[in-house]
């Protein structure tokens, strides 16, 4: 029993291991409020005037290489606006109805900020098949980190020389989260 | 070097425990999209107090004196709005859920309308909880505190952890396997999401 449950501590945790990296990261990136240095492009393009919005989503997604999931439509006076977003690029996108005239904003992450998408993707009915893909590698990840807990306090209580600085390490850990969750929970 | 490093590795397991328990409930939480507290909140109530607005109160001055009077502490007061009645509004979030606060200046009153998550959307709001949040020495702030170390603690386990998987069990199939699906699935799916 204690060599496949260290077996399996092994593999998830290798296997979690660059998605939990991630996670790590942006998530420091996002207390420390570490700015994000997107590259931005801004483009006009003419279009047939008229146009519905999903519609010209899909032209754009065809003619232009944008590809991802279409956001609400925000209407205005002379048009309408719209997102199509992915972990790594938003793109804006501005229509005038009367004259067809389309101004096409695009943001293309940098490193960090790919972290940052990738850390609040979750989901797994998303249009888009590859961000279900992600979301299901969320799913996955969760469960593993969750097995590799409670597969880490076994392996630990079964090396007997740990047991009492373990006992306190955990005792600790247990006394402080459950009086600081109650407290934020009443 | 391999001892203390897997002793250290053991260590900061145990400490953090309770915490990574949270992170992993949280993507679940994320993933099964759980109500939050406006698609179905667990409680939602609507109560008044008195409340006296002094005559000469910026908007912001009088959103300190709500949150004293509320004895909501927070490291940053929340900016307050106007709704379509010209009342002030504000917000204060906590992991718990939403304070709404309207004043109803002629009244003199404070309208307070409480909506509280579930404890699902409580454990993906602890998870995100970070250490600017909360005024100082409160539950929330430690909370965030301990969030800041969990996570630098994970950092440390994923780096020991690898260096002990790898250097110590790189023999095993399972060990050779399990790296080879982690860099290749991890390398395709931020491909794809690019």
């Amino acid at each position: 029993m204690y060599r496949t449950i260290r077996t399996l501590h092994l593999i998830l945790g290798l296997v979690s291991s660059l998605f939990l990296l991630l996670y790590a990261v942006s998530a420091l990136q996002m207390a420390h409020r570490v700015k994000l240095h997107p590259t931005v492009t801004e483009e006009d393009i003419s279009l047939p005037s008229g146009m519905e919005a999903r519609p010209l989503a899909l032209q754009l997604m065809k003619e232009r290489n944008i590809d991802g999931e279409f956001g609400q439509v925000q209407s205005n006076p002379s048009g309408f606006r719209f997102n199509v977003t992915r972990p790594g690029a938003q793109w804006t996108v501005t229509y005038q109805t009367a004259t067809g005239q389309t101004h096409l904003h695009t943001e293309r992450r940098d490193f960090l900020g790919m972290l940052n998408r990738l850390h609040h993707l979750n989901g797994l009915r998303h249009d888009d098949q590859t961000l279900n893909a992600w979301g299901w590698a969320l799913v996955m990840v969760s469960v593993g980190l969750l097995l590799l807990g409670m597969s880490g306090v076994y392996l630990w209580f079964r090396l007997h020389n740990e047991r009492t600085i373990g006992s306190i390490l955990l005792a600790a850990n247990l006394i402080v989260s459950l009086v600081l969750i109650v407290i934020l929970r009443s | 070097m391999n001892a203390w490093v897997r002793k250290l590795h053991m260590y900061s397991g145990l400490l953090n425990f309770s915490i990574l328990m949270v992170f992993g409930i949280a993507g679940l939480v994320a993933s099964a999209n759980a109500p939050d507290i406006f698609q179905r909140p667990a409680l939602h109530t609507i109560t008044t107090q008195d409340f006296n607005v002094p005559p000469s109160a910026s908007d912001k001055e009088v959103v300190g004196a709500i949150a004293d009077a509320l004895r909501i502490r927070v490291a940053e007061l929340p900016n307050p709005q106007r709704n379509p009645h010209h009342q002030l509004t504000v917000d204060f979030y906590n992991p718990n859920g939403l304070r709404r606060v309207t004043l109803l200046e002629p009244d003199h009153r404070l309208q307070v309308e409480t909506f509280r998550n579930s404890i699902w959307r409580f454990f993906d709001n602890m998870h995100a909880t970070t250490l600017r949040e909360g005024a100082p020495w409160t539950a929330q702030r430690l909370w965030g505190w301990y969030i800041e170390i969990a996570t630098l603690s994970m950092i440390w386990m994923i780096a020991s952890g690898i260096w002990l998987g790898l250097g110590q069990r790189w023999s095993l199939r399972w060990t050779q396997f399990s790296s080879a699906l982690a860099v290749i699935a991890f390398g395709i799916l931020y491909y794809l999401e690019k």
